[in-house]
């Protein structure tokens, strides 16, 4: 692989130092060694089972109940899930969480990278555009929705004021069904781009300026150095970037919960897959349904992994291969 | 250049013990805090004092007057302590109150919406009240107006004592209103009990105000626009009738009427069509609309915006008297060993609380008390006495398992409404996605 550094080796650095002569090492001094380790993983991995594996079991033990938040219910086989397929609302609510996924992800990678482009390459006062585009990312949920809810307000607020001043129409940004989903990604950009930014900021810094200083001797310009050079090297970094953004995006509900105050948006064009299943859960007291939705969706979650897991993978074994 | 990234192994190493005390840290105070709570229960028990906890859903406005009849019954009543537990008002209230029941960690005493009611009785998360016990506390039917009572009855057993009804009310600037023309020689609207009657006096308050006639904050907005629609709709003299199983039943051309009337004034004179729920508030507190469609909640925000506020019920648009609301009401959470003595401390701090609800309609609500809505200090609170007929034409949400205030549903109602109000689509697209949404609901087993 490059010499690229990204954040997922500097992950790796704080586990157990893994040096290549490991696999070299006598069988029976190797197995010591990873005995010795237990004492240090127990803790973890009495949480991980008690909060993570349990309550993964027990959801989908519900899912084959109709277990009412009330406390009743009893066992009725695979019938949330045959109701869960036949669920238009849960196939419309999966279908914005994937719309919103698409709208957030794209800009989401390749706004962070013009701007880590921008910072690390000529903007003077590098420390005050990293603060600022990272600053938001610091911010509450609850306090960025707040902000951008009174920017997106129909008469007054920010946006439609200076639309109105300018003579044009005004923008029903919370209320337009087709624009309702965009002002959520527009908001969730301006809050997390910071994170993807400053991954492809240290990804940049860690290219060895010897690679620019050997391509400016051969005479390539700057577009030709960002094409041949820069970007080949942030690679890595571009796929650690969007899989972490599709996972975070796949996940939204915040945003939504908040900026709609619960509700669904217009025409029920905001309401992601997750608010549906908290709904049927927590406010219809279906625990037993929305344990089934909750375990298709994670399905769904992992064929995605696996999926781009296998994509890239096959990728990098054909440029193994090229070299 | 950032260092960050290249965290060599001994400053991991150093990370990850200063995380390791981190979290002993953490854990030996959430230990602590642990042991602490375990003593915190019974702790302010005076003697021969019997202590209740009550949960309720009052903040702001409201909150300051529920604890002051709660003062006022406990001083007069020394042998019951109330504990309070105060929880924001949305639907997780709901969840938080349920989960208490259910976790064997049921509240004496809880406040709770009677449109909600109806889908707690099954799951036997409510204990019915013992209505002649009420009796002997004071507690009659014969005081509480007729469509609370029978809300708060299912099968025969009163599950709910209802404090008050709270409106959706037609508010006016009486000073407004008297330049428009719209006042009468009593001080009462004229003119806006039918349906082209309304849109005139709309279009009259706009021109005097300038902006637009009424205010109306309902984008995004399920319950305001649930409020609307089953107020007109109950106008029409229809009512809905939702069995789990069936298909509604309900009138479909009745629906519709209702939906295009509220259309045919979503044009930005009569009512501004864009407007949600603050914005409709800062409308009428600013002078910018002279009537206003809200809740009675909003009268304390209208006084002290120093507004000239009168209020009425609904204005009678299609015939029949009918406003919409709901009750918040006293329940008793399941227990499962009932301590007797609590109980008949909750059942004496709910009749005294009824007593002293004339403090409480001070928030704007209307006590469900008919003996202190036909007292003389009562009948002197203005605009409190001008709307308090309310309650007697009271209607509430369709009665089902899914629907009421704070529930899933009311954002379904306004899926399907916005769209017919602000984009001016279908009233008839907007009514049969609403009967569908009703009857993909009651095809959907009852959570029990």
């Amino acid at each position: 692989m490059s010499s690229v550094t990204t954040p997922s080796q500097s992950q790796v650095a704080s586990a157990p130092p893994r040096t290549p002569d490991v696999p070299r090492t006598p069988r029976r001094g190797r197995s010591r060694r990873e005995g010795s380790g237990w004492p240090f993983v127990i803790p973890f991995v009495v949480i991980a089972v008690l909060f993570l594996v349990v309550p993964t079991l027990w959801g989908l033990g519900l899912s084959f109940t109709e277990q009412s938040l009330m406390g009743n219910g009893g066992w009725v086989g695979f019938d949330n899930y045959a109701e869960a397929f036949g669920d238009a609302t849960m196939w419309s609510t999966l279908g914005n969480t994937v719309i919103f996924t698409l709208m957030s992800t794209i800009p989401l990678v390749l706004v962070a990278l013009a701007m880590a482009l921008l910072v690390y390459t000529g903007l003077p006062g590098q420390w005050v555009w990293r603060l600022a585009f990272f600053a938001p990312y610091m911010l509450p949920v609850a306090v960025v929705v707040q902000i951008w809810v009174w920017l997106y307000q129909p008469e007054i607020g920010f946006f439609n004021y200076w639309l109105d001043r300018f003579g044009l129409e005004k923008v029903g940004w919370l209320t337009d069904p087709n624009v309702a989903m965009w002002s959520m990604a527009l908001l969730t950009l301006w809050w997390t781009v910071g994170f993807n930014f400053l991954l492809y900021l240290s990804a940049l810094q860690a290219i060895p300026d010897q690679m620019y200083e050997a391509a400016a001797l051969d005479g390539a310009g700057a577009w030709r150095r960002l094409w041949s050079i820069t970007l080949p090297q942030v690679r890595a970094t571009t796929v650690l970037v969007t899989i972490l953004q599709i996972l975070a995006s796949l996940k939204v509900f915040d945003q939504m919960f908040i900026a709609f105050n619960g509700g669904s948006g217009p025409n029920g064009v905001t309401r992601p897959i997750l608010q549906y299943i908290y709904d049927t859960g927590f406010t219809g007291y279906r625990m037993g349904y929305a344990s089934a939705m909750s375990y298709i969706y994670f399905a769904l979650i992992i064929v995605v992994a696996v999926v781009f897991q296998v994509l890239t993978t096959a990728r990098r074994k054909e440029q193994g291969r090229g070299r | 250049m950032i260092s960050g990234a290249r965290g060599g192994p001994g400053r991991a190493a150093y990370s990850r013990r200063s995380v390791l005390r981190g979290a002993v840290a953490g854990a030996g105070a959430l230990g602590a805090a642990w042991a602490l709570s375990g003593c915190g229960g019974d702790a302010a028990a005076a003697p021969g004092q019997t202590r209740i906890q009550l949960w309720h859903l009052f903040t702001g406005g409201d909150g300051g007057i529920f604890q002051e009849m709660m003062t006022q019954v406990q001083d007069e009543n020394p042998a019951v302590g109330i504990d309070p537990v105060v929880l924001t008002w949305g639907a997780p209230y709901y969840t938080k109150l349920i989960m208490a029941s259910v976790g064997g960690r049921a509240p004496d005493l809880a406040v709770m919406h009677a449109t909600r009611v109806a889908g707690w009785v099954p799951g036997g998360v409510l204990d019915p009240w013992d209505v002649d016990l009420l009796a002997e506390h004071g507690v009659t039917q014969e005081m509480i107006p007729p469509a609370l009572w029978e809300r708060a009855t299912i099968d025969g057993q009163l599950w709910a004592v209802p404090l008050d009804f709270h409106a959706f009310l037609l508010f006016f600037d009486r000073g407004l209103a008297d330049q428009a023309g719209l006042l009468g020689p009593d001080g009462k609207l004229v003119g806006v009990d039918s349906p082209e009657g309304f849109v005139e006096a709309g279009r009259a308050m706009a021109e005097v105000t300038g902006y637009a006639g009424v205010g109306y904050g309902y984008t995004g907005d399920g319950a305001q626009m649930s409020r609307m629609l089953w107020g007109l709709y109950a106008q029409t003299g229809n009512e809905v009738v939702l069995n789990p199983g069936q298909p509604a039943e309900l009138d479909r051309d009745a629906l519709v009427e209702c939906v295009s009337w509220v259309q045919s004034w979503m044009d930005d004179t009569v009512a501004i069509a864009n407007s949600d729920y603050p914005s409709a508030v800062a409308n009428f507190s600013t002078g910018r609309v002279g009537m206003c469609f809200n809740g009675n909640w909003e009268l304390q925000s209208f006084l002290t915006a120093g507004v000239d506020v009168d209020a009425m019920p609904m204005p009678n648009i299609f015939g029949t008297p009918a406003t919409y609301g709901d009750s918040h009401v006293f329940v008793l959470p399941h227990q499962v060993n009932v301590d007797p003595a609590r109980r008949d401390a909750a059942y004496a701090t709910v009749a005294a609380m009824l007593q002293k609800s004339l403090l409480w309609s001070d928030g704007g609500h209307i006590p469900a008390n008919r003996e202190v809505t036909e007292s003389a200090e009562y009948q002197a609170k203005v605009p409190q006495s001008h709307y308090a007929e309310a309650s007697e034409q009271a209607v509430f949400d369709p009665q089902a398992w899914f629907t009421g205030s704070g529930s899933d549903f009311q954002a379904r109602v306004g899926e399907a409404l916005q769209g017919a109000w602000l984009d001016k689509s279908s009233p008839e697209a907007a009514v049969d996605r609403l009967i569908g949404s009703l009857d993909a609901a009651l095809q959907t087993k009852p959570p029990a």
